[in-house]
């Protein structure tokens, strides 16, 4: 088990680069190459549910044999699906949060707290905030989203504690779920829904049912009003059936159609501007346009839609075949960005990786997707499907919904069924 | 049950005499009379019944809701203006509230 810290050993691996990649290396370092020379190495970069299976995968297959680091800037990770049942009181905020220490003490994975902002492909290199750099034989970018700037005219990251996007969990879920408490009676939350493609499509739909499910008893004269710019969504009629079963006359949706794709807000006044005419409301929840996580851009494997595609077989960057993109931040196909992709897409890929770098067999990938989602008390509903690698993308193959008119029973088990998945894909990543 | 939200979309201008297309809806719970609550009590019927477009005071379209129209009435139509002028809408409802809304359409 390796027990360096970021800095150190950082060009063990420079003889097997490159004359010139390896210069370029070298240039930078000064810390001898001491420990397990000949280890191939990994660096696998953001430690949500791609970025921590991957390197959980990697490390505990491969028995030793590949020296993998993680980089992560969090030391408590908030899961951001579940985080929509804490604000519907149905989750602890602690119950959400995990932490990095048995990925060291179990798979000896090197966890390094600091932020990437700098790769050099040709050194085979990540630069750190904190000042070092990692060299690595492959390297795996799961940084999840990033929001696009001027997505919602008078809404930055500035404004982010007056308009909450609360769609990176930690202090933002719980800011929101604090304004949603302290809504006047009879108050109105807003909610500015983002554009396609973006992370967790039911997920807007979910915390519209679980800030209803909060209203209803707290304080139920007030209102719901969602802002979208989209026609459709996910599970709509699943969750329009429901709004109606459960929290009737309180939500109101403004879709294209009544010029939900012209929103502009003023933090300052708490008003909500559509097509024109402006609304005062009380919370206001902005999730804005996304794009891939930060690093995917320095990395230079983004292309012109603010993702970064990917060879379905391994996850493998189109741009670079020494790079792998995994979850959120992926331009791969049909799957959807959600924790469970990232998680199934991780173990295509750290299997790859194995199979690359130290010739352990690598299976015909298969991918699979469940999203859950949480409509009231007992009330869950669910939407998921398998999925192959063809040559052009990851490909649907066949897939399951949940239907209107469907049990109490019935609804009962599928909210059980996520409570398990919970445990499962939390202890899949951080066990 | 909270209080009805009327919307309507129309173009900021148009021609004179080519139709264009208004979309109408308001938030409403349109009570069939026919429901039970989650107590088993028979939910009164309380439906919009009666919808009202008027273009400069003179009436253009009507018309009558039932029991089976769905929550959240929309509606659309298409209309051609000859010339600027107001349009008003209006939504009756069977406890005898009215939502109204007025927009004001130009005519290039």
């Amino acid at each position: 088990m390796s027990k360096r810290n970021g800095e150190s050993g950082l060009n063990r691996r420079h003889f097997l680069a490159t004359a010139a990649a390896a210069t370029t290396a070298v240039s930078a370092l000064s810390a001898p190459a001491v420990l397990a020379q000949g280890r191939p190495r990994v660096v696998v970069v953001g430690g949500g549910a791609g970025g921590a299976t991957a390197a959980r995968y990697i490390a505990k297959d491969s028995k030793g044999a590949v020296d993998v680091t993680l980089v992560e800037p969090s030391r408590a990770y908030y899961t951001c699906f579940f985080s929509n049942l804490y604000i519907g009181g149905f989750r602890e905020f602690a119950s959400i949060g995990h932490s990095y220490g048995a990925l060291a003490a179990n798979h000896g994975i090197n966890v390094v707290h600091d932020w990437a902002v700098s790769i050099d492909r040709d050194a085979r290199s990540v630069g750190l905030a904190g000042g070092g750099s990692l060299a690595y034989d492959r390297l795996v970018l799961s940084p999840g989203i990033d929001f696009r700037e001027g997505s919602v005219p008078g809404w930055d990251l500035s404004q982010q504690n007056r308009m909450p996007h609360a769609y990176k969990a930690g202090s933002q879920t719980q800011l929101l779920k604090a304004q949603i408490e302290a809504m006047p009676q009879g108050g109105v939350y807003c909610m500015v829904a983002p554009p396609n493609p973006f992370r967790c499509p039911p997920g807007p739909y979910e915390r519209i049912s679980m800030v209803a499910h909060v209203l209803k008893q707290a304080n139920p004269t007030a209102k719901i009003l969602i802002v979208d710019p989209k026609e459709k969504f996910s599970k709509q009629g699943l969750f329009e059936d429901g709004w109606q079963r459960h929290y009737p006359g309180m939500i109101e949706r403004v879709g294209p159609d009544f010029g939900g794709d012209k929103v502009e807000v003023r933090p300052d006044s708490l008003e909500v501007v559509v097509d024109g005419e402006a609304t005062k409301v009380d919370v206001c929840n902005v999730i804005p346009a996304q794009q891939a996580g930060r690093v995917a851009a320095l990395a230079g494997v983004t292309d012109e839609s603010g993702w970064a595609p990917v060879v379905p077989h391994t996850m493998e960057s189109r741009a670079d075949a020494n790079i792998h993109v995994l979850g959120d931040a992926a331009l791969q196909g049909d799957m959807p960005k959600s924790g469970f992709s990232a998680n199934s897409q991780a173990k295509v890929c750290a299997m790859a990786v194995r199979g690359a770098l130290i010739g352990s067999s690598v299976f015909p990938p298969r991918f699979s997707n469940t999203c859950w989602s949480l409509i009231g008390t007992d009330d869950g509903v669910k939407v998921g499907a398998s999925y192959e690698a063809t040559d052009e993308k990851i490909a649907k193959t066949d897939g399951f919904i949940s239907k209107t008119g469907e049990s109490a029973e019935l609804r009962k088990a599928t909210y059980e069924e996520s409570l398990g998945w919970y445990a499962a894909i939390t202890g899949d990543m951080f066990s | 049950m909270a209080e009805p939200r009327p919307r309507v979309k129309l173009p900021k201008s148009v021609a004179a005499g080519i139709p264009f297309t208004v979309k109408t809806r308001i938030t409403h719970p349109m009570h069939t009379g026919q429901r039970h609550d989650s107590e088993g009590a028979l939910v009164p019927r309380q439906i919009i019944n009666r919808f009202v477009v008027s273009f400069n005071g003179e009436v253009v379209v009507s018309v009558d809701l039932e029991p089976a129209v769905s929550a959240d009435p929309y509606i659309q139509f298409q209309m051609a203006v000859p010339e600027s002028g107001h349009l008003d809408f209006q939504w009756i409802d069977d406890d005898g509230s009215v939502y109204s809304l007025s927009k004001r359409i130009e005519v290039d």
